[in-house]
């Protein structure tokens, strides 16, 4: 690890660079070593689709390693949606392939006047005309790239006409059909103009002790072949199982989020998805539990089309988020996101606060352009994913995102998001755990900063039979801390966080020794992504940033209970949780103080936001 | 009784609606239900000494079992009993 680019779209310069072996031990790779950079490097206040903005494309020191779940990489960069710091993690085959190209990540700073694509080929870089793929979709453009070339052993991450409109939800999409979907990333290259990164090339990654990492990397596999999400659950069903189950449950946010059952939810779940539309299982690069599915709706279907997914997220945001159950055209929606580079979880998260805004009477029918936006409407979900991709009507208020939609409607209450961020498809108020991570994500509404879902409902973490009780809140601070610095880690290694049901700490640090020769222990792992978290913090509250203040919910989950289902008359206790989780991470008020910095060698971050 | 995943293959059915006595306990009722569907069924669920197993995720109206009364939780009326493998994702 240690061999990267810097590319400035302003000057069309590209140099390699390396950072101190202090710099990589401490914060590894993927999204920690990104969060350092951007915060050493971005000044405070910069517009992030600006060409003061940088852009980190990343990978981590087990990147296409011979291990399970190492196919990831991220991109870091500070969100046009949220404003705050921000990483965005993706699967296929893209990340391997970069660090083969001979490449461990790329710096990507000012903007280009014309469009340009970045190509990396076996240790050369270039910066190359992407004029005519401007405007193309990513499926094009990914292919054009391929045959322009003539190798299909390349490897494209671009952005499509999504990201070029600048909407700030926008993804960038690698391999077709994955995403580092969520904050908008995509909008960032489109504001700089950069259209794709190809990679290409043969240099695999050095292991620097093979005793070690192989004996690690047995005893990864061992452990994810006994626990079952990851050996039956994913494998065979995928990820959409978890419809029927979060639904069973009476946590599955239901027309934005007004309530918490689905009725028709098994039109939709994993089940019917086996039994009508999937064609096989698929799995990301070096992946033994392949979770991905493709899928087809038949050609004499209004909603024809085929691809990877659609997955639990992207099913809910477009089936219950939205009050629609028909499986076609939810797939319908997912592949045309694909297609043209946009965040499933906002698009759908959106489309639902449009619809609760258009049937409370804040959209005016005029408005609408002639689409009906009552809650059900199948072909809603497609058409205004277009309108969205390419701002018509209102799909440019809604490519602003939530805040700006809700807000211009006087209706901020009814965007259900965290610092600017929708919220994805678990209803808080049923699973408190999951609630609290909502709150305190440094990146807003996610459910990925800390899947406590893991331990408050699937009972698998880190190999061990975990069983919290999903309504009381006891624990869930101390446990919402393990998880987030665990996954802060884990996303710098960088390593599928499937991986996590069955392995954790102790074999992140048996890897990262195996791979680079430095020693980790452990608690070197969960300090590191400890001081991850802080250092997002301390960014985060430099922009501006209060901490508590932010630090909540929409004020449906803290004071309207569940009306119907298992999980009735509940809100979300976030009061009772607080408090304890800013004593457990030594932060006052949201914001780190000056101890715990010092204690996380953060010293600099402490002067900068004055404690 | 709602089958899910490796449950809805070994019984072939979504769902089962059966009529038992009043305050019957899970355990109970997860006998009754494998008697009148396929007998394989307790052996998925609990293993010889009738603990629960550990990949088994039993829900009574949305509340898993391992939160109230184990297999001894007694059932009333309309309840809704789903069984699911431990599932988990995104």
């Amino acid at each position: 690890m240690g061999k990267f680019l810097r590319v400035d779209l302003s000057t069309s310069g590209i140099k390699e660079e390396e950072f101190s072996i202090d710099v990589l031990k401490g914060f590894i790779g993927g999204r920690g070593l990104g969060v350092k950079i951007l915060y050493d490097e971005l000044k405070p206040g910069i517009n992030p689709l600006s060409p003061e903005n940088k852009i980190l494309i990343m990978t981590g020191p087990v990147t296409g390693t011979p291990s399970p779940e190492t196919g990831r990489w991220c991109s870091v960069t500070k969100s046009p949606l949220t404003g705050t710091i921000h990483d965005s993690q993706s699967g296929g085959d893209f990340g391997p392939y970069l660090k083969f190209s001979g490449f461990d990540g790329i710096v990507i700073e000012g903007g280009s006047e014309k469009p340009v694509y970045l190509w990396l080929d076996n240790g050369n870089a270039e910066i190359k005309d992407a004029s005519p793929l401007w405007g193309k979709d990513v499926f094009q453009t990914t292919d054009t790239i391929i045959k322009d070339h003539g190798d299909k052993n390349i490897r494209v991450a671009c952005i499509g006409p999504a990201g070029e409109n600048l909407v700030r939800f926008a993804a960038i999409m690698n391999d077709k059909h994955r995403a580092a979907g969520r904050g908008g990333h995509g909008a960032v290259l489109g504001s700089k103009k950069v259209k794709a990164i190809a990679v290409r090339g043969d240099k695999r990654p050095l292991i620097a002790d093979e005793v070690l990492f192989k004996e690690t990397t047995d005893k990864v596999i061992r452990k994810i072949k006994e626990m079952s999400v990851t050996s039956e659950s994913l494998p065979n069903r995928g990820t959409a199982f978890l419809v029927d189950l979060i639904n069973e449950e009476g946590g599955y946010p239901t027309r934005n989020f007004q309530t918490s059952v689905f009725s028709t939810a098994d039109r939709t779940g994993g089940q019917t998805l086996r039994e009508t539309l999937l064609i096989k299982a698929k799995g990301c690069w070096g992946c033994i539990i392949k979770c991905g599915r493709i899928t087809k709706v038949p050609a004499w279907s209004q909603f024809s089309g085929e691809g990877e997914g659609p997955e639990y997220e992207t099913i809910w945001a477009h089936s219950a988020q939205c009050g629609v159950d028909n499986l076609e055209s939810i797939s319908k929606a997912n592949y045309l996101c694909n297609e043209l580079g946009l965040d499933t979880i906002e698009m759908g998260n959106l489309i639902g606060l449009a619809m609760e805004l258009y049937e409370k009477g804040y959209i005016e029918e005029e408005a609408t352009r002639g689409v009906d936006l009552k809650f059900g409407n199948e072909q809603a979900i497609v058409e205004l994913t277009w309108r969205t991709a390419y701002r018509s009507g209102l799909g440019d208020d809604i490519a602003e995102g939530g805040v700006t939609l809700a807000k211009k409607h006087k209706a901020l209450e009814l965007f259900m998001g965290v610092k600017g961020q929708g919220l994805p498809a678990y209803d808080p108020r049923a699973f408190q755990g999951h609630g609290l991570g909502y709150a305190t994500s440094n990146r807003g509404g996610c459910h990925l900063r800390a899947y406590m879902i893991a331990a408050e409902v699937a009972g698998e973490v880190t190999g061990e039979k975990i069983k919290l009780d999903p309504l009381k809140t006891e624990e869930k601070p101390k446990w919402l801390k393990i998880f987030q610095d665990l996954y802060g880690a884990c996303d710098s290694l960088i390593v599928c966080k499937f991986n996590t049901f069955a392995v954790g700490a102790k074999e992140f640090a048996g890897l990262l020794t195996g791979a680079t020769g430095w020693e980790y222990t452990a608690e070197d792992v969960m300090k590191i992504g400890e001081k991850i978290y802080n250092l997002e913090r301390a960014f985060n509250i430099r922009e501006g940033f209060k901490g508590r203040e932010e630090d909540t919910l929409p004020k449906r989950f803290l004071e309207e209970p569940i009306p119907e289902g298992p999980k009735k008359s509940h809100v979300l206790k976030l009061g009772e949780m607080l408090d304890e989780y800013y004593k457990l991470r030594g932060w006052r008020d949201g914001v780190p103080t000056k101890e715990k910095l010092k204690e996380l060698d953060l010293e600099k971050a402490s002067q900068d936001i004055g404690v | 009784m709602k089958f899910f995943g490796p449950f809805k293959e070994l019984v072939g059915k979504r769902w089962m609606a059966v009529e038992v006595h009043q305050d019957i306990s899970i355990l109970e009722f997860i006998h009754e239900m494998a008697e009148k569907s396929n007998p394989r069924l307790v052996e998925e669920i609990v293993n010889h000494e009738e603990d629960l197993r550990p990949n088994v995720i039993v829900l009574i109206n949305g509340r898993n079992i391992v939160h109230l009364d184990h297999l001894n939780t007694k059932l009333k009326d309309k309840d809704t009993v789903a069984l699911f493998p431990p599932v988990g994702g995104g």
